[in-house]
């Protein structure tokens, strides 16, 4: 036996082995963090969407950009991730700042003419982090993408998958891997009379309850920030200011997770936030008890809508038709309300008059996140006892309307 | 830094194994153990470069008190005990401190009636194992054992960064004698080739074994509240895997960090849980700390020198340390107890010359040292008390269908076919392969797999003690 030998055969076989994997990572393409497309990007699946989602907003360029939490990114879910122009760069969990840094990005893009930005109020918490990973990839970080998309068995078995539904052809995927987004009308309406009760609806208190749980911390330490409110309404300002139209919206919250806003203390705080929203303009508000909130079928859990709902909001929020489903299209669309400096207080007056009226007595919300927060240790009385007295920062309170002010232009 | 990081596969490795090479050649003697030193010091420093004081301060203490502990004349034998003992004393309070402190204050605390808030303390890393190591050296030097006693020839027996963070425990007598003969600093092709493929089946043992039980098995543990009977049962047994492929998977790495620079460390493992008995189990598992035990706490509490009943409370109070060396917490001392009266109803079988068929006794063997990983394993009492009554069957039998499911009962039948079945490092090292290329072929696709798989890599268990 021969030791040089068998060291340089060794070394040799070794690079050879990685060298092949990432060859072959590059190629496929699977995470779509490089611009090859050896493989049509209809068979790519947005299987991994902290990991995907800010390598798509790199290398893609859609004309319509999705932005949010996991309330746009399961409720308006694109099985690619991008399909038809469309790109759901949404994040779970997101962070006021990572979503952000996912529009600074999106704004390279020349082909880019819309951004559908959902805002939810967690993320404007001062103590909600952004995920250093995600910045990372977003900021094309080239070790995180090397050691990610190219040295990475799990990238080469989703190349092999990717590689796999490819050589089936389009007519074997899933009939919502091809649908085009936005989504039809006629579908849409097809999807919503067919929801079931495969939902918030039939999961059963139990579950319900550990959800809640899971949701404690986001409200009751919550503390808004003046600057992710600031970072976010120059992120606005700067992608109008390049021409391409921002559509925000607070979107729809089940009656479980307004409960649990509300027996935080957190109830004029919410309506704060919604009152800073302003500062960037005029939005979209699906937020607060109505019908929507309190109809636990158009759920998916106590965070998530269901995605025919995310559909029809979506259409609704890019001004296409809406008309011709069943009962439940008119509780979603009618849900929606437009916000902007002259309709705030007589929107705020109406939320807050539907708050009274869902709370006024006990019911399945009401009792859901008191028991939650019991659970955590929290008592729903001594956190409303302490809830903050809030200042009026952007001079649109509903203590003072500032009706001088020019209306905004509508939807 | 982590061996199974990239950091370390690709910048540190290869940069030390060049630097040692060139400087090897440069024929200023003391040039490669300097640059060793320096090399296992930064190695240590990336962690936690302020940790570094306390490893100084620790290797000076030692250092010079070993020189107080030269060899002497018969009538200074009651002083050099004395001294001998204050060395060891000290090194135990540095320990103590670091790591014994919150727990056994909050002990007392609690047994008097109070429930003090102790500001949490960053346990340096790998401070169990190097002081157990620079005490093997204070004794070796006590003994008149030493060969030299320069500065240089010690550090580099304590920082040798293979062993550094989590053994094998090494002792000087081993050790030193390799890292100081001058015609071992030249890399040689064959120690090269199987120091590689040795690091290769550690790694691939870490990456692609143990760490594949990790994500499933952590929720069971540490949260669910009523965990179901499989859930259980499925949790304990691919712990039980976990713990292993993770630590021998550590051991093989450094035993083959070590061979590539022409150091032989002593085995760590021995397929464990093919183990008959728990006395076997014992020879065959973390075999460094089983031995240090027995040299260094068994023996000198008179091992079994002074009766039966001696014999075995010995063994008891050797097992309880142990448990406590693991880990501050109650149940690793309940671990090293149950792991003690094992040993103990062991020696009595076997004092009564009874024997069992083998197959019962394996599965005797395996079932007991699977429930003890449960003590291990969970973060306080109240989990041990969760798990053992999911496995008990007081939540029912059914299948609680958390993290658990069909994917994970094939993964833990896997990892027993592994442990049962397969070759163990020191069999495959032992193979006559007939090509190169053929072994080329096998290292490439051990070592190229875990490179694929490591873009992020949680730390080994041990690390933590």
């Amino acid at each position: 036996m021969n030791s040089a030998r068998r060291l340089v055969l060794m070394l040799l076989a070794l690079a050879v082995f990685c060298a092949a994997a990432i060859i072959v990572n590059y190629l496929t393409n699977p995470y779509g963090a490089w611009r090859t497309a050896l493989i049509d990007p209809i068979f790519r699946a947005d299987s991994d969407p902290r990991m995907i989602t800010p390598y798509l907003v790199r290398t893609m360029q859609p004309e319509t950009l999705l932005v949010g939490s996991s309330r746009v990114r399961v409720g308006m879910a694109i099985e690619q991730g991008y399909r038809d122009g469309v790109l759901n760069g949404a994040l779970q969990g997101v962070d006021a700042e990572e979503a952000v840094e996912v529009v600074r990005v999106a704004l390279r893009n020349p082909k880019l003419k819309r951004i559908v930005w959902g805002v939810d109020f967690f993320s404007f918490d001062e103590s909600w982090m952004p995920d250093r990973e995600t910045m990372a990839r977003l900021r094309g970080d080239p070790w995180i993408m090397f050691s990610e998309t190219l040295l990475n068995l799990e990238a080469l078995d989703a190349g092999r998958r990717e590689f796999d539904r490819a050589w089936h052809g389009r007519k074997a995927l899933r009939a919502e891997w091809t649908r085009p987004v936005p989504w039809p009308q006629a579908e849409v309406c097809e999807r919503l009379a067919e929801l079931g009760r495969a939902g918030l609806d039939s999961i059963g208190g139990a579950k319900i309850q550990l959800q809640l749980i899971g949701d404690v911390p986001d409200y009751t330490g919550y503390s808004l920030s003046q600057r992710k409110l600031s970072d976010f309404a120059a992120a606005v300002a700067l992608s109008r200011r390049r021409g391409v139209e921002v559509i925000v919206f607070v979107p729809p919250i089940s009656g479980y997770v307004l409960e649990m806003i509300r027996q935080s203390g957190q109830w004029l705080m919410f309506q704060q936030w919604k009152r800073d929203l302003l500062a960037a303009g005029p939005y979209w508000d699906f937020s607060g008890y109505h019908a929507f909130a309190l109809s636990p079928g158009l759920f998916k859990d106590v965070m998530h809508f269901k995605p025919a709902v995310g559909h029809l909001l979506l259409r609704r929020l890019l001004g296409l038709n809406t008309s011709g489903c069943d009962l439940r299209s008119r509780i979603v669309t009618e849900a929606g309300t437009w916000v902007d400096r002259r309709a705030l207080c007589d929107v705020q007056k109406t939320q807050e008059a539907r708050m009274r009226s869902a709370t006024a007595s006990e019911n399945d919300f009401v009792r859901a996140a008191a028991q939650a927060l019991a659970a955590r240790g929290f008592s729903p009385a001594a956190l409303m006892a302490r809830a903050p007295a809030l200042t009026h920062r952007t001079g649109a309170s509903c203590c003072h309307c500032d009706t001088s002010r020019q209306p905004s232009d509508g939807p | 830094m982590l061996f199974n990081s990239y950091q370390f596969v690709f910048f540190f490795l290869p940069l030390l194994l060049v630097g040692y090479e060139l400087l090897a050649q440069s024929c200023v003697r003391l040039a490669v153990p300097v640059f060793l030193v320096f090399g296992s010091l930064f190695f240590y420093g990336w962690w936690d470069w302020r940790y570094l004081l306390l490893f100084g301060f620790s290797i000076a203490f030692n250092y010079s008190w070993a020189q107080a502990l030269r060899p002497r004349k018969p009538d200074a034998e009651r002083r050099a005990r004395a001294m001998l003992a204050a060395g060891v004393a000290v090194n135990l309070a540095v320990l103590g401190y670091f790591k014994y402190r919150n727990f056994f204050v909050s002990s007392a605390a609690v047994l008097a009636g109070r429930h003090p808030t102790m500001p949490p303390l960053v346990l340096p890393l790998a401070i169990s194992f190097f002081t157990f190591e620079q005490l093997t050296y204070l004794t070796s030097a006590w003994r008149g054992e030493l060969e030299t006693r320069d500065f240089l020839s010690y550090a580099l027996f304590i920082t040798f960064f293979p062993h550094l963070i989590a053994g094998p425990i090494v002792r000087y007598g081993e050790i030193f004698p390799q890292l100081n003969r001058a015609s071992r600093y030249r890399l040689d092709a064959g120690n090269l080739s199987a120091g590689f493929m040795i690091f290769a089946i550690g790694l691939f043992k870490k990456v692609l074994i143990a760490d594949t039980f990790k994500g499933w098995l952590d929720p069971v543990f540490d949260t669910a509240v009523h965990p179901g009977f499989v859930d259980a049962w499925a949790a304990t047994l691919a712990f039980a895997f976990e713990i292993y492929f993770d630590f021998s998977g550590y051991s093989d790495m450094a035993i083959g960090l070590a061979r590539m620079l022409n150091v032989s460390f002593p085995e760590n493992f021995d397929s464990p849980y093919k183990a008959q008995s728990p006395i076997e189990f014992w020879r065959r598992w973390h075999i460094t700390l089983s031995f240090f035990l027995r040299d260094y706490l068994y023996i000198p509490l008179g091992g079994n020198r002074r009766g039966r009943l001696r014999q075995h409370l010995n063994l008891f109070v050797t097992m309880l340390l142990g448990g406590l060396w693991h880990g501050a917490d109650w149940t690793f001392v309940m671990w090293g107890a149950f792991h003690g009266v094992a040993l103990s109803a062991n020696h009595l079988w076997r004092d009564r010359r009874s024997s069992m068929p083998p197959a019962l006794a394996w599965m005797l063997t395996f079932l007991f040292v699977t429930l003890a990983w449960v003590l291990f394993r969970a973060h306080s009492i109240d989990r041990v008390a969760a798990i053992f009554a999911g496995m008990a069957g007081l939540n029912g039998f059914g299948w609680a269908g958390g993290s658990v499911g069909p994917p994970e009962l094939r993964e833990c039948a896997a990892g027993l076919l592994l442990v049962l079945c397969c070759p163990n490092r020191q069999m495959i090292m032992s193979w006559q392969w007939r090509s190169d290329y053929l072994y080329a072929a096998a290292f490439a696709v051990l070592a190229g797999i875990s490179l694929l798989q490591m873009s992020n890599p949680p730390p080994f268990i041990y690390f933590q003690f």
